[in-house]
């Protein structure tokens, strides 16, 4: 009991004083950007020839419903030369069917490039005309093979991944890749804001109104969100230790991830381990690199509003970032990784990847203390007390940054609402988590030890929207 | 113990406290700018667009809100208009103050808005603008220098062109993004600016940038330093071989083609040499792309592939030679090149 109350209580501060410095980096970051970026320089970067073309590779998975609006979207985006690549990752619905008819596709021969690993390919599609679109419809092998046969029938310099399900603002990619442009030597890979369409109106594959979801489920992942994209990457991207670009929508430079090895496939957060792998080739080889969160391109995607299907995401992501951390021990506390391997990296497993069990075993031995009569109640409210608040202290400034980063779609009318909801998810919705994680990390643990994971259909979540790739949970 | 933890939480309070109450400000004053914004932008956009028109003039803005937001409608504008029409705008802003405005805003102490002074110089980019122009090339801030630099570029005399080769230089390795913007304005405007740099009178870097610049804009005049840019180290030959194609230089199929073969180069900058000949599509280059299909660089064999169908007829029938090969990956590559 003694001792797992001083070790809750170093916990507590060490979670304190890293999630405290990266806020007030997040909040420099902000400051710094908007002190550079001017609309006047994005209109003339999308004119410039010296704008880098960028292949969107979209893959998707029995997407039928929704693929043609996605791709019509995208095509449509404001950027200079850009082209979309389909992948069909296996699909057994009419995916296919529904681009070929929507684009008047027509199947075509291309040499299979021998650069990354994926599985056979079963035909590839390509307009008649002068549309920048091309469908690869390949056998099943998951999303980061997907993405690897996308990266490979590439024909630009970067390359940025949208989920099918995923909507783009139309500036969003211009925004995105203005890194690469200003740093063309260093930039690596960049990610941008995703926020959750549910509750948000939309026409033709475009968001026209924001609203915050009506589901509360959605909601709490609307604070989570905030809390994770403006408290905590804005920050890492600051000391360039960020760790995860969003599977959902993320910038890369197409040569590099092909050298690094492209995505490791069978992975569950293959996002998340290709950001920790760029960084680890990078500082190996001696490159300079730098990997940017930009803090106001925005893509929309669909949260689940179901607790079985946010259950499974939530499984998926916190198994994702268990592997990705195993896979790249060697990195932790390793003086030659910089800010990734001396803080990015331990905070990630302290806190991620442990921070579940800390907290079960503290509801346990709390309840147990009691029991026994061996709690002081006053220091154990205390002690609730300031964990509460601090998750409030870290919503309240990731809200700050958000407001102070300019956006497309504002919601000045809700801010009450998110509030009321950063109070409310310490009310069972964390617990419930935090015992979802704990359980995955158990069951994984017992049933395949911590070798490599065979990947089980948990790719794409059954629910549309559900995201296809994500994040990590969001630091809290 | 008790007493110290309700310390840290009386702390804990007050800190949320202090970072709500910037939130709200933070949420205020975008509030208030967004209301400013829907009131004045109407009056600013039909002001403008009246002018551009024929009206004789505009109504003289009523406050320092409707000011700003008349500039920013203004310089979004000028950035997308040219000729007469651009001319008359920017005369417009000079005659409202905005010129003056943004030269004094120069000697500012805060960088955003020496910053936000120079683009503003830079859009508008009149005869007026070029004391203030050429005060800010020597500017502290690397992002107050290039965008007068750029701006320069586009409307200075030799004296500014000066200036802006020395600040392109000086700024080459801290801010490549917008030296590019520069060297990109130079070509644009004063082709025969590139010359020197790509005859290596700057660093690699601004070299590179120059024969990256003089592709992108298909400056002919050029096309002989390209050329001599083909010896020189991988990037910067395969940035020249990307130029030659994109210019269209058939004298450079000969050195194109040299380069193509040369397996002591890397298979980046010959892939860059292949591309260029079937972007020229001389059908000389066929007899040097033909052996190049059965090279073991994929990347190079396809690319020959796809450069001898921009050849034509002799093209496609070394293409329908090597769809009898007897190598599999050959045979496979000129049937998908022919079949597309």
């Amino acid at each position: 009991m003694i001792a797992y109350t001083w070790f809750a209580a170093c916990f507590l501060v060490a979670f304190v004083v890293v999630n405290t410095g990266v806020l007030a980096l997040a909040a420099a970051e902000v400051r710094r950007y908007l002190a550079r970026a001017s609309a006047s320089g994005l209109r003339r970067m999308l004119r410039s020839p010296l704008t880098p073309a960028v292949s969107i590779i979209v893959p998707a998975h029995n997407e039928a419903a929704g693929i043609a609006d996605s791709v019509r979207s995208l095509l449509a985006l404001d950027y200079r030369l850009l082209e979309v690549i389909v992948v069909s990752d296996g699909s057994t619905d009419d995916t296919v069917g529904c681009l070929v008819r929507a684009f008047d596709l027509r199947p075509v021969l291309r040499p299979n490039p021998p650069f990354l690993e994926y599985a056979p390919i079963r035909a590839i599609y390509a307009p008649r005309g002068t549309l920048r679109l091309l469908v690869v419809d390949k056998e099943n092998g998951g999303k980061a093979d997907a993405l690897n046969a996308g990266i490979a029938f590439a024909s630009f310099p970067l390359y940025c991944t949208v989920d099918a399900d995923s909507m783009l603002e139309q500036d969003a990619l211009a925004k995105t890749v203005r890194p690469f442009v200003e740093d063309p030597e260093r930039t690596v890979a960049t990610g941008g804001m995703i926020r959750i369409a549910n509750g948000c109106r939309v026409e033709r594959g475009r968001v026209v109104e924001a609203r915050l979801p009506r589901s509360r489920l959605a909601m709490f992942q609307v604070v989570e969100y905030v809390r994770g994209f403006f408290g905590t990457r804005t920050g890492w991207s600051a000391i360039n230790a960020l760790l995860i670009v969003s599977g959902a929508f993320g910038v890369f430079r197409r040569d590099v991830v092909i050298e690094a090895g492209g995505y490791r496939s069978g992975s569950l957060g293959e996002d998340f381990e290709l950001v920790v792998r760029l960084h680890r080739f990078c500082r190996k080889a001696g490159r300079p690199y730098r990997i940017v969160y930009v803090p106001d391109p925005v893509c929309w995607t669909e949260a689940p509003e179901e607790a079985r299907f946010l259950k499974r995401q939530r499984r998926r992501w916190y198994l994702g970032c268990v592997e990705t951390i195993l896979i790249h021990r060697a990195m932790l506390l390793n003086p030659r990784y910089g800010a990734v391997g001396l803080v990015a990296l331990p905070a990630m497993a302290l806190f991620e990847a442990l921070g579940p069990l800390v907290e079960i075993a503290g509801y346990v031995i709390a309840a147990a203390a009691a029991a026994l009569g061996a709690i002081s109640w006053p220091a154990f409210a205390l002690f609730l007390a300031i964990c509460v608040l601090y998750g409030q202290v870290l919503t309240a400034g990731a809200l700050a940054v958000e407001d102070a980063t300019p956006r497309q779609h504002p919601f000045w009318e809700d801010p009450r609402r998110l509030r009321r909801y950063a109070w409310l998810e310490n009310l069972g919705f964390r617990q419930r988590q935090q015992l979802w994680r704990a359980a995955s990390l158990v069951q994984f643990a017992r049933k395949r030890g911590w070798g490599p994971m065979e990947r089980k259909g948990l790719s794409r979540p059954a629910v549309a929207g559900a995201g296809a790739g994500g994040d990590p949970p969001a630091p809290r | 113990m008790t007493i110290a933890l309700a310390g840290v939480v009386g702390g804990m309070a007050l800190l949320l406290a202090c970072l709500s109450g910037a939130d709200a400000r933070i949420r205020r004053r975008a509030a208030e700018a967004e209301r400013l914004r829907r009131r004045y932008l109407p009056r600013a956009e039909q002001g403008i667009a009246g002018y551009l028109a024929g009206s004789p003039d505009l109504p003289a803005p009523s406050g320092a809100a409707e000011r700003a937001l008349l500039l920013a409608v203004g310089l979004e504008a000028l950035a997308d208009l040219r000729g007469s029409e651009r001319q008359r705008l920017a005369g417009l802003l000079e005659r409202l103050g905005y010129v003056a405005e943004a030269t004094a805003a120069l000697r500012s102490r805060q960088a955003a808005a020496r910053r936000r002074a120079a683009e503003c110089l830079a859009v508008i980019a009149t005869p007026a603008t070029l004391p203030g122009l050429m005060a800010g090339v020597a500017d502290g801030d690397v992002l107050v220098r290039c965008a007068c630099a750029r701006a320069l570029a586009e409307i200075g005399g030799d004296d500014a062109l000066r200036a802006v080769t020395a600040t392109a230089e000086r700024d080459a390795a801290r801010a490549p993004g917008q030296v590019a913007a520069i060297v990109l304005a130079l070509g644009s405007s004063h082709p025969a600016a590139l010359a020197p740099l790509l005859a290596g009178a700057s660093g690699p870097r601004l070299r590179a940038l120059a024969a990256e610049v003089a592709g992108a804009l298909r400056l002919a005049q050029h096309a002989g330093s390209l050329r001599s840019l083909l010896g020189a180290e991988d990037h910067l030959a395969a940035v020249a071989a990307g130029g030659l194609g994109a210019i269209g230089d058939i004298d450079a199929v000969g050195d194109l083609a040299a380069l193509a073969a040369d397996d002591r180069r890397s298979p980046a900058v010959r892939v860059a040499a292949v591309t260029a000949l079937g972007a020229i599509g001389d059908a000389s280059a066929v007899p040097c792309l033909e052996p190049l299909l059965r090279a073991p660089d994929w990347s190079l064999r396809t690319a020959a592939g796809y450069a001898l169908a921009g050849l034509s007829e002799p093209g496609r029938a070394a293409l329908r030679r090597a769809a009898g090969s007897e190598r599999k990956e050959i045979r496979d590559l000129a049937g998908a090149v022919l079949g597309s």
